[in-house]
C-alpha cells in the first residue's frame, strides 16, 4: 500500500494537526511515513498545506506532487489543488461544490457542520480525518484514537475523540 | 532504544547531538532551523548542559571555540545568513584544529533571500567557507533517520580528526517529520584530548591557537593540515548507489534533491528506463573515485540540485570529460519534482548522447 496525501486549508483549520495525527498513526501501525508542512510566516486565514506519504516500503520524495488523496478543509481551494490529483484519485471536501473535477472523485464530508452541531467546532479536522479513515482504510480507527491520546489530554482529547468518531461513523458522500 | 518515534528533522539533529554527548549549544534563531534551537533550550536544561542564545552568530561560533578548546563537545546551528557570519570563527576553529559540529539548514539566498528550501551553500560548505587554506568535513543526510545517524558520526569525526564538521541539510529535511530510531553508536574509541586547555594541575602549559608568526611556522602548519585532509579523503568518503549496475543515465544529487531523484529512479525503472542514482553522503571528502568509474560506463550524468551548478562543478571535476554532464538546477526556494527529473532524463535519452 502506498498513498500520497495532500492536505490543504486556511490557517486555523487544523491542516497541520491533521497531517501530524495521520503521520503519528502510521508510525504506530509500524509502516513508513513522511510529513512535510508549509512553514514560515503562517497567519490565521492564510493558505496552509502539508504532504503526507504513507507506504509499506521506502519513501522517495516527501513532497507530494500528484496526490492519490486530496483533503480540502476549504472547498474553495478545489480549483487550485484539484488538478494536481492523480486521475482516479479522490478529493475530500468540507463543503459541497457545484462542479466536480473530471477524472477525479469528489467526496463530501460535512466536517465543520457536524463539529459545530456537536459543540466541538474547532475539531472539524478530526471529523474529516475520521471520514477519510472510514472511506479509504488508510489507517485504523483504533490506532487513530491511540495517536490522539499521545498528542492531547483532558477536554481537548475528549473533543478530538468525539469528532474523530463522528467522522468515522458518518463517512463521506460521493458528489 | 529500539523505538521508532515520529520527529521533526530539526529536533532530531538536537536529540542526536545530546545523545552524542554534546553539552554545549550556542546559537541565534533563524528560520528554517528554529526548532533545533528551541529543542536545545529545553533539552540542555534536562541533561545539565549549557544552552545559550547568543547576541549574534559571531558570538555563538566563538563560544564554540571556547567550549571546544576546553575539550567539550559543542554544537551550533544556523541557516545561510547566520552561517556566513560564522565563517571567520570556522576558519579559526579549523586553524586551531578544534572539533565541533556546525549545522546549516539551508534557505534561499543570496543575501537575506527567503526561508524556502535551498542547497545554495554548497560551495561555502565544501570549500572551507572562511579565509585561509582549510577544509571542513561536510555530511549530507537525506532522511530524518540519517540526520540522526550522521549527527552521531559528525561528533565522532570532529574529535577523530580535530576538525569542524558541517552537517548540511535543506529546509525540507529540517521541517519534515519521519520515524526515527536513535541507535547506540558502534564506533572505535577516540584518543584522549591531550591538547585541551583548562585545569593545569600536574601538567605543562598547553596552547590552542591559529596564530603562527614564526618564519615558516604557518607553512608547516598548513602542510600538516593538508596531510590530515588527505587522510580524511582516503578514509572517510561515503556515498550510496541505487541501480548503478546497468544504468545508462546516472543522477547525482544529495539531500532532498536525492529523495526526488530516488522517486525518479523508481518511476524510470518501472517504465524500463536504465536509470540510477549516485548520492554523495560526504560532500567533502567528495566521492571522486566512484564517480569517475561510473562516468566510464554510463551514457550521461544528470546533476540535480537546489542551486545552479555548484554540485555540478565537483561532478565535472570527477568526471573529467569522460561523459556528458547535464544540470537540473532549481534555485531560490524551488524544489525539483519527480516529474521534472523524469522528463529531463527522457529528453536526454531521446536526444541521444552524442548531441549532449
Amino acid at each position: 500500500m502506498h498513498a500520497e496525501v495532500l492536505v490543504a486549508g486556511r490557517g486555523g483549520q487544523g491542516v497541520l494537526i491533521f497531517g501530524t495525527v495521520l503521520a503519528q498513526v502510521v508510525v504506530r501501525e509500524g509502516r513508513e511515513v513522511s510529513y512535510f508542512p508549509s512553514y514560515g510566516a503562517e497567519v490565521r486565514g492564510g493558505l496552509s498545506q502539508c504532504s503526507v506519504v504513507v507506504s509499506d516500503g521506502e519513501i522517495a520524495s516527501p513532497i507530494v506532487e500528484e496526490p492519490d488523496l486530496l483533503v480540502l478543509m476549504d472547498p474553495g481551494l478545489l480549483e487550485k489543488f484539484g488538478p494536481w490529483v492523480r486521475p482516479g484519485g479522490r478529493i475530500f471536501l468540507d463543503g459541497k461544490v457545484r462542479r466536480g473535477l473530471e477524472g477525479r472523485i469528489c467526496m463530501y464530508v460535512r466536517a465543520s457542520g457536524l463539529a459545530s452541531e456537536r459543540g466541538v467546532p474547532r475539531a472539524a479536522n478530526m471529523v474529516m480525518l475520521g471520514a477519510l479513515a472510514r472511506e479509504t482504510g488508510i489507517v485504523r480507527l483504533a490506532s487513530l484514537e491511540e495517536a490522539l491520546e499521545m498528542l492531547h489530554e483532558g477536554e481537548v482529547l475528549e473533543a478530538n475523540r468525539k469528532a474523530l468518531r463522528l467522522g468515522y461513523e458518518t463517512g463521506a458522500r460521493k458528489l | 532504544m529500539g523505538e521508532r518515534t515520529l520527529m521533526k528533522g530539526n529536533e532530531v539533529l538536537g536529540e542526536a547531538a545530546v545523545r552524542a554527548g554534546c553539552r554545549f549549544y550556542f546559537g541565534y534563531p533563524i528560520t528554517p532551523q528554529n526548532e533545533l534551537t528551541a529543542y536545545m533550550a529545553k533539552r540542555m536544561d534536562e541533561v545539565g548542559g549549557v544552552f545559550l542564545q547568543s547576541e549574534s552568530e559571531l558570538a555563538a561560533i566563538n563560544m564554540i571555540y571556547g567550549a571546544s578548546a576546553a575539550g567539550a563537545r559543542a554544537m551550533t546551528s544556523s541557516s545561510g545568513p547566520g552561517i556566513s557570519l560564522m565563517q571567520e570563527g570556522i576558519s579559526y576553529l579549523a586553524g586551531a584544529e578544534l572539533p565541533c559540529v556546525i549545522v546549516n539548514v539551508m534557505r534561499g539566498g543570496p543575501g537575506l533571500g527567503n526561508i524556502a528550501p535551498s542547497q545554495g551553500d554548497y560551495f561555502q560548505a565544501t570549500r572551507g567557507g572562511g579565509h585561509g587554506d582549510y577544509r571542513t568535513i561536510v555530511l549530507a543526510p537525506y532522511r530524518v533517520q540519517e540526520m540522526a545517524d550522521l549527527t552521531t558520526l559528525a561528533f565522532y569525526l570532529a574529535d577523530k580528526y580535530r576538525t569542524p564538521v558541517v552537517v548540511l541539510v535543506d529546509a525540507v529535511l529540517g521541517q519534515m517529520m519521519e520515524p526515527v530510531e536513535f541507535k547506540e553508536p558502534d564506533l572505535p574509541p577516540l584518543p584522549p584530548k591531550d591538547w585541551a586547555v583548562g585545569y593545569m594541575m600536574g601538567r605543562p602549559k598547553r596552547l590552542v591557537t591559529s596564530l603562527y608568526l614564526a618564519p615558516g611556522a604557518l607553512e608547516r602548519h598548513n602542510l600538516h593540515l593538508k596531510e590530515k585532509y588527505e587522510r580524511i579523503e582516503r578514509e572517510e568518503v561515503r556515498w550510496e548507489g541505487v541501480c548503478l549496475e546497468d544504468a545508462e543515465v546516472v543522477l547525482v544529487a544529495y539531500g532532498t534533491s536525492a529523495r526526488v531523484c530516488l522517486g525518479a529512479v523508481m518511476r524510470g525503472r518501472s517504465e524500463g528506463r536504465r536509470i540510477g542514482l549516485l548520492r554523495p553522503i560526504t560532500l567533502w571528502p567528495f566521492p571522486w573515485k566512484v564517480l569517475r568509474k561510473v562516468a566510464e560506463k554510463v551514457k550521461a550524468i544528470l546533476v540535480v540540485e537546489m542551486s545552479l551548478g555548484q554540485l555540478m562543478e565537483d561532478v565535472r571535476l570527477a568526471v573529467e570529460g569522460r561523459c556528458p554532464v547535464r544540470l537540473l538546477g532549481r534555485p531560490g526556494g524551488g524544489v525539483p519534482t519527480v516529474r521534472e527529473v523524469s522528463e529531463k532524463v527522457e529528453e536526454m535519452s531521446d536526444e541521444g548522447v552524442e548531441s549532449l
